[in-house]
C-alpha cells in the first residue's frame, strides 16, 4: 500500500488501510509487503482526495496491478466512504482472479 | 475549418439573424450598434489573442477529438496543465480588456456537459456523450462562441420548478417529438448571449422526480425560431451612445453584456439534446459547472485588478499623492488582494483531478473558496481605488464640458493635478476607474458564478468537519487517540 502523503484527506485513510490488512489476514493468501519492494503483484494507492497525488507513473510502474482509492472513489468510480472497504475488497478479489488466470 | 480571428468573428455574427431587443427597440444591426460594440470587441479579443504569438500558448490548445489546433475556449481540459493555463489565459485577456470577455461561461458549460454526459451514458445506456462530442467537434472546428445558459428566472424561490404557478419560470420540455424536443421558459443574466453563435442550456439546480421535465440540457443556435434575447441595462449605459472619454473603457465596456433569453416553444433536434429527464444528474452537472466557473474568477478579476492598480498608481502620480505612505500602503494592499484571488484560482487548478470521462475538473472546495474571496476582495480593491481617487470620482464634469468653447478652459484648469500633466490624462484615468468600479461592474463580482451563499453551502458540505474534530480531539486528549489522524 502506498499513501499519497495524507496532507488533507477527505476520507479516513488509516481506517481504509486497516480494512485492507484485515481482509488480507482473513484470506491468508495475501502477503502485504513494503511499497518500495520489487516484484509487487498489486499496489493499492491510498489517496485522501480526488487529486490522487500517488497516481504517478513512477509509482504505478512498480506493480503489475493497481487499485486507486482517491477520496470517495475507487479506480475513478464514485463510492461513498462507508462502501469503500467493500469496493476495494471486490477489486482485490478481481485482481487475484486475474493473477491466477495469468499464472495458468 | 479553422480558428477565427477577431475580424472573422465579427463577420460571422453578421451572417446570423438573432431576435434581439434593447431599450424597447428590435436590433437589426448588432455589430454596428454602440450598445453592443464594446462587448463584441472584448469577445473578438479572445479570437485575436489565440492567434497572437505572444498569447497562443495560453489561448489555444490541441483538440483531443480532432488533433487540430483550436481556441482554448472550446477545449476540454485534459490535464492539470490545461486547468492552470485556463486561469493564466483569463488573467492575460483580462489585463488587455479591463472588462469581461464573456467566453468562459460556455467553455465551463462544455467541460461540465462533457463529463456528465459520459456518466449518464455509463449508468443509463443513453448516447448523450457521443451526441455532445459530435456537437463539440463542430464548435471546435468552426471556433464558435457558445454562451453558457444556466440561471432560470426562478419565480418564487421557495417553490421547486414544477410547483411554480407559471411553469415557464424554469426552462422545461413542453413537447417530445420523434426527432427532438420543444422547450419553453427563459434563462436570465446570460453573459455574451447576443454576440454568441449559440447557447449551451443547462438546468439551474438539483431537480427531483417531479421536476423531470426541467432536467434538460441542450445546444441551440442563437437564431433558432422562437428564441428572443432581451438585452439588459447597465449603469451609465447611455454613455455608450453619446460620448467616448466618459465611457472610461470605450473599447471593451463594462462587464459582459447580459441578456434575458426567452424560449417560446423552441424546437431542439435530438442531436443537440444532452439530457432530457435524467433529473438525478442535474445536481452534479450544476456542481461541476459551478466549480469550473468559480475557478475562473481569480484569473479574470486578477487581470482586471492589474489594470485598476495601474490606473490608480498613475492617478496618484498625476494627483501628486504617489509618495504618501498611506497611498503606497493602499496600493500594496490592492496588489495583495488581487494576488490572493489569483493564488486561489491556481490552487484549485493544481488540486484538480481526472473524471471518469478522462477530462479534468478543478477542486470544488478550493474553487468555491476562490469565488467567495472574489465577492469580498474585488469590493475591497474597489474601495481602496475610490479612497485613493477621491470624491472627484463622483463629481467630475463631463467630456462635453471639457470640450465646450466657453467652460472648457475652466474644466481643464481646475481638473488638473501636477503641472506638467494635462487635465485630460487625469479625467481619462478617473473615468476608467469609474467604469471598472462603479455600478454594474461590482455586482458582477458578487453574483456572477453564483451568490456568496451558494459558495458557503458548498464549502460547508465539503469542509470535512468530522476530520477537523478528530484533529482537535487528539491534541486535547479527549478519549483514546491514535498517534496520527489521517
Amino acid at each position: 500500500m502506498k499513501y499519497c502523503g495524507s496532507c488533507n484527506p477527505q476520507i479516513d485513510l488509516s481506517a481504509q488501510a486497516g480494512r485492507v490488512r484485515q481482509f488480507a489476514a482473513s484470506r491468508g493468501d495475501i502477503e502485504i509487503i513494503p511499497s518500495d519492494a520489487t516484484d509487487i503483484d498489486l499496489l493499492i494507492l491510498l489517496c485522501g482526495c480526488p487529486r490522487a497525488c500517488a497516481d504517478k507513473e513512477e509509482i504505478k510502474s512498480k506493480a503489475r496491478h493497481i487499485i486507486l482509492i482517491s477520496g470517495e472513489a475507487v479506480n475513478h468510480e464514485k463510492c461513498p466512504e462507508k462502501d469503500l472497504p467493500h469496493a476495494v475488497n471486490a477489486s482485490i478479489e478481481k485482481t487475484l482472479h486475474d493473477l491466477r488466470d495469468w499464472d495458468h | 475549418m479553422a480558428m477565427m480571428n477577431g475580424k472573422q468573428y465579427r463577420e460571422s455574427l453578421k451572417n446570423l439573424k438573432p431576435t434581439i431587443y434593447y431599450m424597447g427597440e428590435k436590433i437589426e444591426n448588432l455589430t454596428g450598434h454602440p450598445a453592443f460594440i464594446p462587448h463584441i470587441n472584448a469577445a473578438a479579443l479572445t479570437y485575436e489573442m489565440a492567434m497572437a504569438p505572444e498569447f497562443e500558448e495560453l489561448c489555444s490548445a490541441r483538440s483531443h477529438l480532432s488533433g487540430e489546433k483550436i481556441n482554448r475556449f472550446t477545449h476540454i481540459h485534459q490535464n492539470h496543465d490545461d486547468l492552470i493555463k485556463k486561469v493564466k489565459m483569463l488573467r492575460a485577456i483580462g489585463q488587455q480588456t479591463g472588462s469581461c470577455f464573456q467566453r468562459c461561461v460556455g467553455f465551463d458549460g462544455m467541460n461540465a456537459t462533457y463529463s456528465i454526459t459520459y456518466d449518464i451514458d455509463k449508468k443509463l445506456g443513453t448516447d448523450y456523450h457521443e451526441r455532445f462530442k459530435k456537437t463539440l467537434k463542430e464548435i471546435q472546428g468552426k471556433d464558435l462562441m457558445v454562451s453558457g445558459a444556466m440561471t432560470d428566472p426562478k419565480g418564487d424561490r421557495s417553490l421547486s420548478p414544477s410547483q411554480q404557478k407559471d411553469p415557464d419560470l424554469y426552462v422545461h420540455v413542453v413537447e417530445k417529438k420523434k426527432d427532438g424536443i420543444v422547450v419553453s421558459g427563459a434563462k436570465a443574466h446570460i453573459t455574451g448571449a447576443v454576440n454568441s453563435h449559440g447557447h449551451l442550456v443547462m438546468p439551474t439546480s438539483a431537480m427531483r422526480a417531479e421536476d423531470k421535465d426541467y432536467a434538460v440540457c441542450f445546444y441551440v443556435p442563437i437564431d433558432a425560431p422562437g428564441l428572443v434575447h432581451i438585452f439588459g441595462r447597465q449603469s451609465n449605459d447611455t454613455r455608450k451612445c453619446e460620448c467616448s472619454m466618459d465611457q472610461g473603457n470605450a473599447e471593451y465596456g463594462c462587464v459582459g453584456g447580459e441578456a434575458l433569453i426567452v424560449f417560446d416553444k423552441v424546437f431542439i433536434p435530438n442531436e443537440h439534446v444532452f439530457m432530457c429527464g435524467e433529473y438525478e444528474f442535474t445536481g452534479e452537472l450544476v456542481e461541476r459547472f459551478a466549480t469550473f466557473h468559480r475557478q475562473n474568477y481569480g484569473g479574470c478579476k486578477g487581470g482586471l485588478a492589474d489594470v485598476l492598480v495601474g490606473a490608480v498608481t498613475l492617478l496618484a502620480e498625476v494627483q501628486g499623492t504617489s509618495k504618501a505612505s498611506h497611498v503606497r500602503d493602499k496600493l500594496a494592499e490592492m496588489i495583495h488582494l488581487a494576488e490572493t484571488i489569483y493564488c486561489c484560482s491556481i490552487a484549485c487548478s493544481c488540486q484538480g483531478f481526472a473524471q471518469p470521462a478522462g477530462c479534468y475538473q478543478a477542486d470544488p472546495l478550493l474553487a468555491n473558496i476562490t469565488k467567495l474571496n472574489v465577492t469580498r476582495n474585488v469590493y475591497e480593491i474597489a474601495r481602496l481605488a475610490h479612497d485613493i481617487t477621491g470624491g472627484i470620482l463622483a463629481t467630475m464634469p463631463s467630456e462635453f464640458d471639457l470640450k465646450d468653447p466657453k467652460v472648457g478652459k475652466w474644466v481643464d484648469k481646475y481638473m488638473k493635478g501636477v503641472a506638467d500633466v494635462p487635465a485630460e490624462t487625469r479625467i481619462r484615468l478617473i473615468r476608467l476607474i469609474d467604469a471598472m468600479t462603479c455600478g454594474t461592474a461590482l455586482a458582477e463580482s458578487m453574483h456572477g458564478a453564483g451568490s456568496p451563499q451558494a459558495q458557503k453551502i458548498m464549502i460547508e458540505r465539503r469542509g470535512n468537519l468530522e476530520r477537523k474534530k478528530k484533529l482537535a480531539e487528539k491534541l486535547a486528549r479527549i478519549g483514546e487517540q491514535p498517534f496520527f489522524v489521517c
